[in-house]
């Protein structure tokens, strides 16, 4: 079974990635069009594989809320992680009806 | 109850619920929940994501759907954690997760293979949308279901445990029968015809010639438009008599576009089949043709326009 929620994430953070930017978990869900568990599930796979890199956002002096975390892939896994989403399961512009349903 | 004070209720909560905090309080709440089920006790993730997941519900925007966005963490935690109870959570590898890329289309299964000829070309087959499976299940099991009532009211007792069991055994038999034959069931689309095959024990192939086929009408309903299913009827080209009528088709749109295009452009098959492996290059003619009609029509607005002052002078 290819896992869609996590080659959605990972497309995000490939684009994120090429944009030199770090997102957060919210913005993952809103640009893949995924809830948030199945994201989440995607996050902590990639975390655990080592795929990813999170860090804490920073909060301002005396500033007391709960803290967002931003997402970044691994340099060395670029690569290796576009290989491995090329072709899944992403709408083509060209016709391309899916496997059955 | 009216249904104007219905609707005057409904709106008076959603307004309600917007002027005050209650569902981004709730939402976060419920993600804490969804947190402590999802990961163990000693797991490290557990308080990372108990903090990042009430940030998340404090960024997403509009209030009730922070609420709804909590519950669904809720109820997947629970599911997890009551798949873990089971003890069936596959600890889900990369291999499992991603495996390598893989072509299924245009080389037809074992299934379909036997019935096509060897000069003919293959195009795709799909399985029926899996509405199907569900709408003929659930009316052997609505059957079912009034089966065993009209015996617990109309059997005397002492046959009425058999007939009930007999009743379920044989439901639950049609109903995998079912299940087996949707999966074992295709739409085939190849250069020549439109094929269905069918059945398990008894095999049913129908096919009907691109040739023969005039009109093909689509048709979607609501429900299909919503879960990506529909139908499609096919007449023939001299008696314009329905030929054969295909329902819970998955993916309809592009099914339809592919069988217009194999009716009516092959050689746009052809080359769509023959670049396909070579990574799209987005040529847009269309955008093309749009800017140079648009560049022709400035210059001879222009060009009009230096006529005039001519003329005027």
């Amino acid at each position: 079974m290819v896992d869609g929620a996590l080659v959605a994430v990972l497309d995000v953070l490939l684009d994120a990635w090429d944009g030199q930017a770090e997102i957060h978990g919210w913005e993952i869900m809103h640009r893949t069009r995924r809830s948030g568990p199945s994201v989440y599930r995607a996050l902590d796979k990639l975390e655990e594989m080592g795929w990813i890199t999170a860090s804490w956002e920073e909060l301002k002096a005396g500033e007391q809320r709960p803290r967002l975390r931003y997402y970044r892939i691994v340099a060395e896994k670029v690569d290796l992680a576009r290989a491995r989403t090329a072709g899944h399961n992403r709408p083509s512009p060209r016709l391309r009806p899916r496997y059955g349903t | 109850m009216s249904g104007i004070e219905i609707v005057i209720g409904v709106v008076l909560g959603l307004i309600v619920n917007e002027a005050t905090d209650l569902s981004p309080w709730l939402g976060r709440v419920l993600v804490r929940w969804a947190a402590g089920l999802e990961y163990a006790e000693d797991h490290p993730q557990r308080p990372v994501r108990t903090e990042e997941l009430q940030a998340l519900i404090t960024v997403r925007p509009g209030k009730l759907l922070k609420l709804l966005t909590g519950m669904g963490f809720l109820s997947a935690a629970v599911l997890t954690r009551l798949r873990r109870l089971v003890g069936s959570d596959s600890d889900g590898s990369l291999a499992e997760a991603l495996p390598p890329r893989e072509y299924r289309e245009d080389e037809p299964t074992t299934l379909v293979a036997r019935y096509l000829f060897p000069t003919e070309r293959y195009r795709g087959e799909w399985k029926r949308h899996w509405i199907n499976v569900v709408k003929s299940g659930s009316i052997i099991l609505l059957y079912g279901v009034l089966g065993v009532w009209v015996t617990q009211l109309r059997i005397k007792p002492q046959y009425a445990g058999f007939l009930t069991a007999a009743i379920c055994v044989a439901t639950l038999f049609l109903i995998a029968y079912r299940f087996l034959g949707w999966w074992f069931d295709r739409f085939v689309i190849t250069n020549k015809r439109v094929m269905m095959t069918r059945g398990i024990l008894w095999r049913r192939v129908r096919m009907v010639p691109l040739l023969r086929v005039v009109d093909i009408q689509y048709n979607q309903t609501v429900l299909g438009r919503l879960l990506s299913y529909g139908s499609f009827t096919s007449s023939d080209r001299t008696t314009r008599r329905t030929i054969s009528q295909l329902r819970d088709l998955p993916n309809p749109n592009e099914l339809y576009l592919r069988l217009l295009e194999e009716m009516y452009e092959p050689t746009a098959v052809e080359a769509r089949l023959g670049v396909d492996d070579e990574d799209g290059e987005p040529a847009a003619p269309a955008t093309d043709e749009v800017i140079a009609g648009l560049e022709k029509l400035i210059l001879s607005i222009e060009s009009l326009i230096v006529a005039l002052g001519r003329s005027e002078r």
